[in-house]
Order: structure tokens, then sequence, then C-alpha cells
């Protein structure tokens, strides 16, 4: 079993305080700047030392606070690659990996290190310095660094991670993947298991499309990234018709049944902006419609996000948005189905 | 006399070279117990004035009749220990601390951490300074023994 339960006060008003399994396979970690990712993996790699919990890895204690273990990070075969460069500039890259798989017989060591630099297609570049080689060699030959150690657990820092980077570590690894990453893309393509972290506290997990789809809380919502966020006031509730009525502070809403509140309770409500529906003007009035006004137009790499007047976020494909752009009014519906409550 | 002089350096440089990296990465790097009192007399010795260091040259050694070319290196070490435990400390301060810890985390000591990773990217300033402290004490030295000789002749 791997474990952490960690917590770790930085004065003044900063506490990290998770506790989590690291499955097999790769588990993301993402949050905002400041959230304590990086404290997160130097707490696990056992530079930082927490103030209380208990870190076990594969079973073996590598921290508790309660017997006073420490185990020094030499000894705790977790490999780490740190938020900035770190491959030792005065060592050729080969030289780099020999250094990390220093404690193996010779023979095994060389062929280790030869085949980790093929794997990452370092061969040409083993024998240059760092400054020599081009950056995503760089980062590639730091990876091989660390799993030329044959670690138990791989601790990931975000470096701009991609995608096939990424299958190829979980590939060459033989352990646990923890991967520091905020790119949702990545790790729903890459990721067994994804973690928000959110000023020091793990707010959800899940595999990432549960994560990403089913928010459970606001802070969640806005660090996967949806705009449209809303504070309303439950008007009506009938569950006979799975509807409920929701007051906003300018407009109000059909939604789904919401389990478990009561009418007059508080919730947010949130709306990723490509399900937004957004009208052309001349549509005959229905309920669910909102009247709104176009503010600005953002044009994007697959889409043109469309800001409207209450805070409203809408994202249309560029052809549509092409033919409607000299609108005078617009409409906007927000689809029952598609209202994520918080 | 230069060659008395070139010696009593030669011996000062070499124990800088000897000790200055280590209590320099100590201070840079590590905590422990009486870390403050230990960096306040070292940057204490760095600031006593030659002339100062050459009285009591001649004040102690002078009267235990052991001037020898080991005994003024011995004294003389107190001069060049300190200006290259200095130097060595910035230098490794200023040395980002990712280096050793990706070592550690790679499973190497903190011997290997000290000679194969952290000393070999800082070595460069503390060069220079066991230059500027085998300098300093040879010209200590030198005017040392060029007063002596005037006063007992």
């Amino acid at each position: 079993m791997t474990h952490a339960r960690i917590g770790r006060k930085i004065p003044p008003g900063f506490s990290l305080d998770v506790d989590f399994a690291i499955g097999p396979g790769v588990t993301a970690i993402s949050g905002p700047t400041g959230a304590g990712k990086t404290l997160l993996l130097a707490l696990l790699a056992g530079i930082e030392r927490p103030d209380s919990g208990r870190i076990l890895l594969q079973d073996a204690i590598l921290f508790d606070a309660a017997s006073g273990v420490n185990v020094p990070a030499r000894h705790r075969d977790c490999a780490y690659i740190g938020p900035a460069e770190a491959l030792f500039p005065h060592m050729t890259l080969r030289q780099n990996l020999l250094f990390a798989a220093r404690r193996r017989p010779r023979l095994e060591r060389h062929r280790k290190t030869g085949e980790m630099l093929e794997r990452f297609q370092l061969t040409a570049a083993a024998g240059e310095r760092p400054r020599e080689i081009a950056a995503g060699e760089r980062l590639r030959g730091e990876v091989a660094r660390a799993l030329a150690a044959e670690p138990k657990l791989l601790l990931a820092d975000d470096r701009g991670w991609s995608e096939p980077l990424v299958n190829q570590m979980r590939a060459a690894a033989g352990c646990p993947i923890l991967l520091v990453t905020d790119d949702f893309d990545l790790c729903c393509a890459a990721a067994n298991e994804l973690a928000i972290l959110s000023a020091g506290r793990i707010a959800q997990r899940g595999t990432p499309r549960q994560v990403l789809e089913r928010p459970e809380s606001l802070d969640v919502a806005r660090i996967t990234g949806i705009p449209n966020l809303f504070a309303a006031t439950i008007g009506a509730l009938d569950p006979g018709h799975n509807r409920s009525r929701l007051e906003i502070e300018n407009f109000s809403l059909e939604g789904p049944y919401i389990r478990g509140h009561f009418r007059g309770d508080r919730v947010w409500v949130a709306i990723r902006p490509e399900n937004v529906r957004v009208l052309a003007g001349d549509v005959a009035a229905r309920p669910g419609l909102i009247g709104v006004e176009l503010l600005r137009a953002v044009p994007r790499w697959r889409s043109v996000r469309l800001e409207f007047s209450h805070g409203i976020f809408a994202d249309v494909a560029h052809e549509e948005f092409a033919r409607r752009k000299d609108n005078k009014s617009w409409l906007v519906e927000f689809p029952p189905e598609a209202l994520i409550v918080l | 006399m230069l060659w008395f002089s070139l010696r009593v350096a030669g011996v000062a440089t070499a124990a800088a070279l000897a000790v200055g990296p280590w209590l320099a990465w100590l201070l840079a790097r590590k905590q422990f117990a009486w870390k403050a009192a230990l960096a306040a007399l070292l940057g204490a010795a760095l600031f006593v004035p030659p002339p100062v260091i050459c009285y009591y040259f001649l004040c102690v050694l002078e009267r235990r009749g052991s001037f020898t070319w080991q005994a003024a290196g011995a004294a003389a070490a107190l001069a060049s220990v300190p200006l290259m435990v200095w130097a060595g400390r910035a230098a490794f301060t200023r040395l980002d601390a990712r280096y050793a810890n990706a070592a550690r985390t790679l499973g190497a000591s903190e011997w290997r951490v000290f000679w194969v990773v952290e000393l070999p990217l800082a070595y460069r300033p503390m060069l220079l300074a066991a230059g500027l402290a085998g300098g300093r004490v040879l010209a200590e030295t030198l005017a040392t023994l060029a007063i002596a000789s005037r006063l007992k002749p």
C-alpha cells in the first residue's frame, strides 16, 4: 500500500493537509499556483519534512511523526523531477544517468543507462553536457535519469508535460507516477486518476472525466475552468417532474430537481460555456430564454468565446459566429441537463 | 626570508583548501548547534587587520621560542581559513539546492553530494579565495619578518 497523510504548516497562513492513497499508474495533481503541489512532492521525496502524518511506500514507512521516523531522501527510492531543471551541468547526459544507476553492479549499470537513453531517444546526445542540448532533450534526460534509479515512486512536478512523453514515462516506469499538470486534456488521455489540490487540501479526486464533468465544489469548478458560475436561490422544487426553479440575480433558470436541498436554499450553479445555447434575436419568446447583450467576442483555436452581460460566457463555432456577427439582440438558454448545481 | 614566507603561505593555503570548503558547505547548507557563533567567529577573524595578526605572531611565537615556519603557518591559517570559508559560503549559497536535492533523491550520500555534485559546481570562487588567502598570508609574513629583523639587528 502506498499512502500519504501529510500535515505541514508554513507561516503565515498556509497549511498543507492531505490524506490520499497512490494507486498504480499515473495520478495527476492539478491546482492553482500556491495550492501546495510542489511542496507536496518535496515532502514525499524527503526534501522537506512534514509536521505531522505518515507516509507509506509499498508498506514501508518513510515518515511517521508519531514515532519520529524520517527516512532520508537517499533511502526513499522516490525519484523526483523538481519544478526547475536539475541535470548536473558539469556532467554529460550519460554521466548523469550513471550517477543515478550507481548502486547497481557495473555491467548492469551501463546496460540500464543505455536502455534508458535509447527509450527516450537520447543516444545521440549522450555525450553532451546539458547546456549543449535542446530543452526538450534535457527534460527527457531528466526523466531518463529519474527512471535509471529504478524508483518505487516517480514524483514529477509540472514541467509542461506532453502526452507522448507521459506515455513513454508510463511505459518505462515500473512504478506509480505522481504527475503535476494543469493540462486537463493530458489528464484525460494519460492519467488514471486526477486530484484537485486547492489551498493545501485535496478538493476532489476521481477519474479525470468524473472530476471534470461533475465538480463537487465551487473551487473545483473554478479550477477546472468553468467561467459560468452563478449564486442562485432555489425558487421552487418539483421532484415529480424532476424540475426546479433557480433564481439568479438578473434572471431565473429551469433546472433539474436538486436532491438534499429546500426551497430558499442558496446554491451555486455552474455550466460549461460550450453547453450554453446561443440563439438569434428573432426567436419567439419562451420560458428559459434570457435576453443578453454581447460585450466581447474572443476568438480561440476551435471556437469563439462570447462574453455576455450578467457574467454569461458561451463558446460557439467560428462559422456560427460568422453567420450571426451582426445580430442586434442575443438570447441564451441553459439546457437543464447541463446545469451543475454545487 | 622569502622561502620562509612562501612555506608559511603554502601551509596556510593548504589548510584553507582542506578545511574551507567543508566549513563553507556546512555553514551554507546545514543547520547545527552554535552555527551562528561559528559564523560570527569566522567573520570576526576575517576583519582582524593584518598588523594585529603580525603583532600577535611576534608576541606569542617569539616568547615561546618556537618561531618555526610550521608554527607561523598554523597561525597564518587563522587568517586564511576565514577568507576561504566566506568565499565558499557565498558560492554554495548562490548555487541552487536543486542539484543537491536531485542527487539525494537518486540515492547519493551527503559525502557524494558534496564531492561529486556541489563542490565541482562551486569550486571556482573558492580557488580565487585560496589565491587571495595565500597572497595575504605571504604579504603579512614578509612584513612581519621585515619588521622583526629591523627591531632586533
